[in-house]
């Protein structure tokens, strides 16, 4: 299933500029179809329409568009790892399922990202801790940490000594896009 | 002077969109991703023993 430029801002209930400003930043690129020149249009993938949602919600936050593509390609490589593990695409659908745990990107700080697995039953699972700094410190004066799966002290430590703790439920979005997309 | 304007505005288009121009950062950033998504299946299949047999190299 493909959508529009206008199908698409009218089942996010969202102004097209918004959508249209988000694939011109390369945020958000159009699995179907890309626009070239004047008179082409855009289309786009359900996995798009997620893909929009959460960099809106993202930017309602003010969180920099560099920090909204680099979310981006974390669940872009979890995607495309998850569907050679387990042969399906986790996102969006993948996450409604009932033996799915639920996923949450965590913002520590404003400018550290970890990712969030809580299964139904059993320990929660956090990983990640990449340093995204505001572009002006990227490049040379940026240090790479390695980046895995906290134990569960650390990870309660991490997220406990945190200043700030931003939360975004990717599970849900995927649920509300699914109501979205029922509606539409 | 469209030629000067057009210049400067590459100029500062660039200096403001760094975006995931460091390789290492782009690799850090698919790692955690590949990461992720072995703990997803390994949940999953947790959750349905009889879905798709666990992939052997990570057994």
């Amino acid at each position: 299933m493909s959508f529009t430029l206008t199908q698409a801002a009218k089942t996010l209930r969202v102004a097209q500029h918004k959508l249209i400003h988000l694939c011109e930043k390369k945020v958000v690129v159009p699995d179907v179809r890309d626009a070239r020149g004047r008179g082409s249009s855009r289309e786009f993938s359900e996995r798009n329409l997620f893909d929009f949602v959460l960099a809106l919600e993202m930017r309602k936050l003010e969180l920099p568009v560099s920090f909204v593509r680099a979310v981006l390609r974390v669940l872009r490589a979890f995607e495309k790892e998850a569907k050679a593990l387990l042969g399906v695409l986790p996102l969006p659908d993948g996450l409604l399922a009932v033996n799915a745990p639920r996923l949450t990107l965590l913002i520590l700080d404003g400018e550290r990202l970890y990712f969030r697995l809580a299964p139904a039953q059993g320990q929660v699972r956090v990983f990640g801790g990449i340093d995204i700094r505001h572009p002006r410190l990227r490049g040379r004066a940026r240090q790479h940490q390695s980046v895995g799966r906290l134990e569960p002290a650390e990870a309660n430590h991490v997220v406990t000594n945190a200043r700030t703790r931003t939360e975004i439920d990717l599970s849900q979005i995927a649920r509300d896009l699914k109501e979205k997309l029922q509606q539409a | 002077m469209k030629q000067t304007k057009g210049i400067l505005q590459t100029k500062r288009r660039v200096r403001r969109e760094p975006g995931l121009s460091d390789p290492d950062f782009r690799a850090l950033l698919d790692h955690l991703g590949r990461l992720l998504a072995q703990e997803y299946a390994l949940l999953i299949r947790a959750s349905t023993p009889e879905a798709t047999p666990p992939r052997e190299d990570l057994q």
